[in-house]
């Protein structure tokens, strides 16, 4: 199935476009989707795959699906259908 | 009497009778308060009658620094200001960094109060413990950076710093803003009061040493703060390259980035043009405050005709939203020619901004005409007669005198039903975040001691997704008032108060943000707290300024959101169709007050009060 991944500043750098569609297979999760972007785009992509760390606050990476925030919903674990708008970026903090 | 951090000083300062004192800073109100916010919170309830005339004599106008300021800890040079505010009549705290603050420790002070009213013109010289009251007649009229300078050279020291006025404050605007170098204490009007004092601006130079209580704790104090910060994925990597500017790019992916005065949320999305990422063809390298690593301040400079060759430290995201999607704007050089022209008339680009869009939604309705405008197009979108505009603002002239005082009083004074599009809350207007797609993030709005200050309650969990204490769901109404609650006393506490830069606690110590404080606190001065106390600092700041605006008349009524808010949905884009309708906003409010420990009208209770060590204020409530 096919999602749509958007992206904004340094990642949207590294995906290559804002808007990119992402061919996954059917109940694939978030953490699917980020390994099929770093087997895509290579190594510059790894450190945003990875889950967080005990030490830093949150994840490398800001991910919404569908305008809300998969912190909301299962974090990683979320599970996408055909056609999800999923949104990432650096999670800048301030304004 | 203090081992660390504090002087240990308050500066009271006289205008009316030019008299100056030194006066103790009383150890309780130390450990109680912290600094900063909470000093000048407290002072202000103590010593100005809630129901005074903000721009009377009877107003008080405190400066307030923390025990972190001028110290090696990083990005601690931050000072509160406070006032009765004439824009809102509410408490009036606002903050500020740059150099000022810990110029401010090194001239000996944890707090200055300045009362009265000079007869003339007039700015302080305040050093090695002598204050002078020089006259002000010469640079009365003078753009805020000139101000500077001509008082720099005039006192033959290049080193002195500097908080000043501008035109604006002079004349009064409810609009107008404290500045220092070129960083501002924006909001609540509080320029107006020192005009209203005829105080053009305040002066100070020292080499106060500052102690430290405990050396070894100290510096492992610091060194987790600083280790949490080179961890952070964002602070030195993205933040110091971009500021808060690609936060634009963040609210408007987000579908919250507010337009054409709220009625295009979604509909007009500029960031190709004005995002963070667009604007950086516009830099010209940065500065940092003073003591801090990151950098954050962008220096920008205009590009294109007519704006070529406008330099400005910013903007900001607030000011890109102000001078940008608020006003239907995407021209990034009539953003920083706006940001730096705000900047010398001494105006909140935020009111400023938001009151011309006002103005502009008048226009395109017919409310406003081409007569009553001077002949100004006022069509969203068009800059040049919004830098027209502010300019008019800033010197009240023709409409700009009747829009000076900002939405409310404009709609008061213009009539025909022009308050429906006012985006105030109390007197200030709405910051750059649709709340409408992030509620809690409304609620800390409606009930900020301040006004709609999105400096208050900020709730980066909706907005940037940190899921700290726990994560959530920005369009859900439930729990929001606990998370308000939570953001309000955590903000005050640890930022506004210690001091401490907000964008540390969000993008490095975010995992123990409590914690650090406490530390930090022992190590430099001695005091100690629980992770637990700390909160209740926060809480006990924030229970003061409800009293005072309880006071000061302030009812549950005055916790609200514009009718827009209420009533309109979000037009397009990832956040369509969310609105706080009425019964949200009571839901919410009720939660929130009560987990505040407060009536269902939102009056602090005796039992809350006396936890908190403010019995006497339940006797001033008449509480029972």
């Amino acid at each position: 199935m096919k999602v749509k991944v958007r992206s904004v500043g340094f990642i949207k750098m590294l995906l290559g476009d804002a808007e990119v569609d992402v061919e996954i297979s059917e109940d694939s999760t978030v953490t699917d989707l980020l390994a099929k972007l770093e087997e895509e785009k290579g190594e510059k992509f790894s450190p945003f795959a990875v889950r967080p760390t005990e030490k830093s606050a949150h994840a490398p990476l800001r991910v919404m699906v569908n305008g809300r925030d998969i912190a909301a919903l299962e974090g990683r674990h979320t599970v996408l259908a055909e056609g999800d708008d999923v949104l990432m970026f650096l999670p800048i903090a301030g304004g | 009497m203090y081992r660390g951090g504090y002087i240990g000083k308050v500066l009271r300062v006289n205008l009316t009778d030019k008299t100056f004192e030194e006066e103790a800073l009383p150890v309780e109100v130390a450990q109680d308060f912290i600094g900063g916010s909470g000093f000048t919170v407290k002072y202000l309830m103590d010593e100005v009658p809630a129901d005074c005339d903000p721009l009377g004599p009877e107003n008080k106008l405190i400066f307030a620094p923390g025990p972190f300021t001028g110290t090696t800890i990083p990005c601690a040079s931050r000072m509160a200001i406070n006032a009765k505010s004439p824009a809102t009549g509410a408490m009036g705290v606002a903050t500020t960094g740059g150099h000022f603050p810990v110029e401010m420790k090194r001239a000996g002070y944890d707090v200055i109060i300045i009362e009265g009213r000079a007869e003339q013109p007039t700015y302080l010289w305040i050093k090695n413990g002598e204050v002078k009251f020089r006259s002000a007649k010469e640079i009365w009229g003078l753009p805020s950076t000139d101000t500077q300078l001509v008082i720099k050279d005039e006192l033959h020291d290049q080193n002195v710093r500097i908080s000043c006025i501008g035109p604006a404050g002079e004349k009064l605007s409810r609009m107008a803003c404290i500045v220092n170098e070129r960083r501002v204490a924006g909001r609540k009007g509080l320029g107006a009061v020192m005009g209203s004092k005829n105080l053009k601006a305040v002066a100070l130079r020292g080499d106060q040493q500052i102690q430290i209580a405990d050396k070894e704790k100290y510096d492992a104090a610091r060194k987790r703060m600083r280790d949490g910060m080179r961890e952070s994925p964002v602070l030195y990597p993205e933040f110091s390259r971009y500021g808060t500017s690609t936060t634009l790019d963040v609210t408007q992916a987000m579908g919250i980035y507010p337009a054409n005065n709220w009625t295009g949320t979604g509909v007009f999305t500029p960031a190709e043009k004005i995002g963070g990422y667009a604007i950086e063809s516009r830099g010209q390298g940065k500065t940092a405050c003073a003591g801090c690593p990151v950098g954050c301040s962008q220096y920008r400079l205009a590009q294109d005709a007519p704006y070529t060759g406008l330099f400005t430290e910013g903007p900001e995201y607030e000011t890109l939203y102000s001078f940008g999607g608020v006003v239907g704007v995407d021209n990034p050089d009539a953003i920083i020619a706006a940001d730096r022209i705000s900047d010398e008339l001494g105006l909140d680009t935020m009111s400023a901004g938001v009151t011309i869009a006002f103005a502009m939604e008048l226009f395109e309705r017919g409310i406003l005409t081409l007569e009553d405008t001077g002949g100004l197009d006022l069509h969203f979108g068009n800059h040049e007669a919004m830098i027209t505009l502010l300019n008019m603002i800033g010197e009240r002239q023709g409409l700009g005198d009747i829009l000076a005082d900002g939405t409310k009083v404009a709609a008061e004074k213009i009539g025909k039903g022009s308050e429906k599009y006012a985006m105030h809350i109390k007197g200030l207007e709405l910051p750059a975040y649709d709340v409408r797609g992030a509620k809690a993030h409304g609620l800390s709005l409606a009930t900020a001691f301040t006004g709609a200050d999105h400096n208050k309650g900020y709730a980066f969990q909706e907005i940037f997704g940190i899921p700290i204490p726990y994560p959530v769901d920005r369009f859900a109404i439930e729990g929001k008032g606990e998370l308000t609650k939570w953001n309000q006393d955590a903000r005050t506490a640890l930022a506004d108060s210690p001091t401490m830069c907000v964008f540390l606690m969000d993008m490095a110590v975010a995992g123990f943000m409590f914690q650090n404080t406490a530390d930090l606190m022992e190590a430099t001065t001695g005091l100690t707290y629980t992770t637990e106390e700390v909160h209740q600092v926060g809480e006990r700041i924030n229970n003061v300024a409800r009293v005072f605006n309880v006071l000061a008349g302030f009812t549950r009524a005055d916790d609200d959101l514009p009718e827009r808010l209420k009533t309109e949905p979000i037009p397009d884009g990832p956040s369509k169709g969310q609105l706080i309708s009425q019964a949200d906003l009571d839901f919410m409010l009720d939660e929130y007050y009560e987990v505040r420990g407060w009536t269902s009208e939102g009056v602090p209770t005796r039992n809350k009060l006396e936890e908190l060590r403010l019995g006497y204020l339940a006797d001033q409530l008449g509480l029972q």
